[in-house]
Parts: C-alpha cells; sequence; structure tokens
C-alpha cells in the first residue's frame, strides 16, 4: 500500500523530492503519516478535500482487498505544538 | 514529453494490488482508458464512486506531469456503457409514461455528465421535451420530462 501511495501524491505534487509516507500501527490498523513540502499541501488535499477523499477512498478499496484496514494522515508542520 | 495515460493507469491500479490489463483507444472527442481486472466491481464502487475518484486522480497525476494534456475517461470492463445503456433506457421508458398518461415525469437527481445523457437520448422525441430542474440541498439537478405542446 505505501508504494501505491508514494506513487500516486508524487504524481500530485510539485516537490516529490519531499514527499515522506510514515506507516505507523495503531490496534490493528496501518495508519500513513503523509509529510509534504508546505506549498503541496493544498494539492494533495484538492478542492473541497476532493483529491484527499479521492486518496482515502482508493487507499481503503486497496487494503481492503487485501484484508487490512489503513488510514492516511497528513500531518502539518506549520501546526503549532503545544 | 507526452505523458502515458496508459502505463500510468496500469501502475495505479497494480501497486494498488490489483491483476490488470489497461487498453488505451480514441473515442470521438477524447481518450478512453480500459481497466479489465480482477475484482473489477472494487474498483467501480457504489453507483460508480470509486471509479469517478481513480478518474480524478489520473487526471490530476496527468495534469501536473503536463496541464496541456487532455483529460481521459476511464472505464472499468464496459461499466461505463453498461451504465449508459441502463440510464438510455430508462429515460425511453419515463419518456413513455408521459406519452401515454400526459404526465409529467421527474428522474431522480443526477451529475451533470448522467442529464446530458437523458438530454440527448430524448432530443429528438416529438411528443416529450425534458429539461433540469435544481434539487435542495445537493449540486445534482432532476430532470423533468414533460408533453409537448
Amino acid at each position: 500500500m505505501q508504494a501505491w501511495l508514494e506513487y500516486v501524491v508524487k504524481g500530485l505534487v510539485d516537490r516529490p523530492d519531499a514527499v515522506v509516507v510514515t506507516p505507523v500501527e495503531k490496534n490493528n490498523m496501518t495508519v500513513y503519516e503523509l509529510r509534504l513540502h508546505p506549498t503541496d499541501v493544498g494539492k494533495v488535499i484538492g478542492k473541497q478535500g476532493a483529491t484527499i477523499h479521492a486518496l482515502r477512498a482508493l487507499l481503503q478499496v486497496g487494503s481492503a482487498k487485501q484484508g487490512k484496514r489503513c488510514a492516511l494522515e497528513l500531518i502539518d508542520e506549520l501546526a503549532p505544538k503545544d | 514529453m507526452p505523458v502515458d495515460a496508459r502505463a500510468l493507469t496500469e501502475e495505479f491500479v497494480k501497486l494498488l494490488g490489483f491483476e490488470a490489463t489497461v487498453t488505451e483507444k480514441q473515442v470521438g472527442d477524447g481518450v478512453l482508458i480500459d481497466i479489465q481486472c480482477d475484482d473489477p466491481g472494487r474498483l467501480i464502487g457504489r453507483q460508480g464512486q470509486t471509479l469517478s475518484q481513480l478518474q480524478y486522480l489520473i487526471n490530476r497525476m496527468i495534469y501536473q506531469k503536463d496541464p496541456t494534456a487532455s483529460k481521459v475517461t476511464l472505464d472499468v470492463g464496459n461499466y461505463r456503457a453498461n451504465a449508459r445503456e441502463t440510464l438510455i433506457a430508462k429515460a425511453k421508458e419515463a419518456a413513455e409514461k408521459v406519452r401515454r398518461w400526459g404526465d409529467i415525469v421527474e428522474l431522480e437527481p443526477m451529475n451533470a455528465f448522467d442529464r446530458r445523457i437523458v438530454h440527448n437520448a430524448l432530443k429528438d422525441d416529438p411528443t416529450v421535451e425534458t429539461h433540469s430542474v435544481p434539487v435542495e440541498g445537493t449540486t445534482k439537478k432532476a430532470i423533468l420530462l414533460r408533453p409537448k405542446r
């Protein structure tokens, strides 16, 4: 699933070199944390979230086929940490 | 460098875990990418929703590689062709009802793509006229069929 996610996200952004996908196991589920160049965040979300919704839907399809549970989380590095 | 939409789609569905054969063909106004795969139902989704999202992502990726490239249409195992036939049959059935009873018939809300199919299917029908009306709470519209005066 990770290879698919990297392939698609890298194909959507201006700075594919800055795309980092980190799988995190959380109670029987794989959460893919996605980090991007700050200028690419909007591209991956899309108008009204269309792109991120489509990514999550297809991730669901691929993981369900393999009998796994996966989720996608976009990590915003600019968010204040407290 | 022109974008190879076929190869891009093939890589996409294979990495997603599907066994697939992807072919490309020229149809009328554009390019149709056809995916033959195991488990087509999963790629199509409810009312073709997953297929639409897949097509959207592929077109985003094509645009990113070449903003001048034209968009492609995706199909999985003839789903689009069949859905189109079903829709045309439904439109003709509704037109028959209008002809027989003279009533106004309203079809369920549809997106612009599907409405175009219905309008086109009935545009040469001398007895009914069609037009779209907005439906609250959605961007979809419903088509009204009524007798031509």
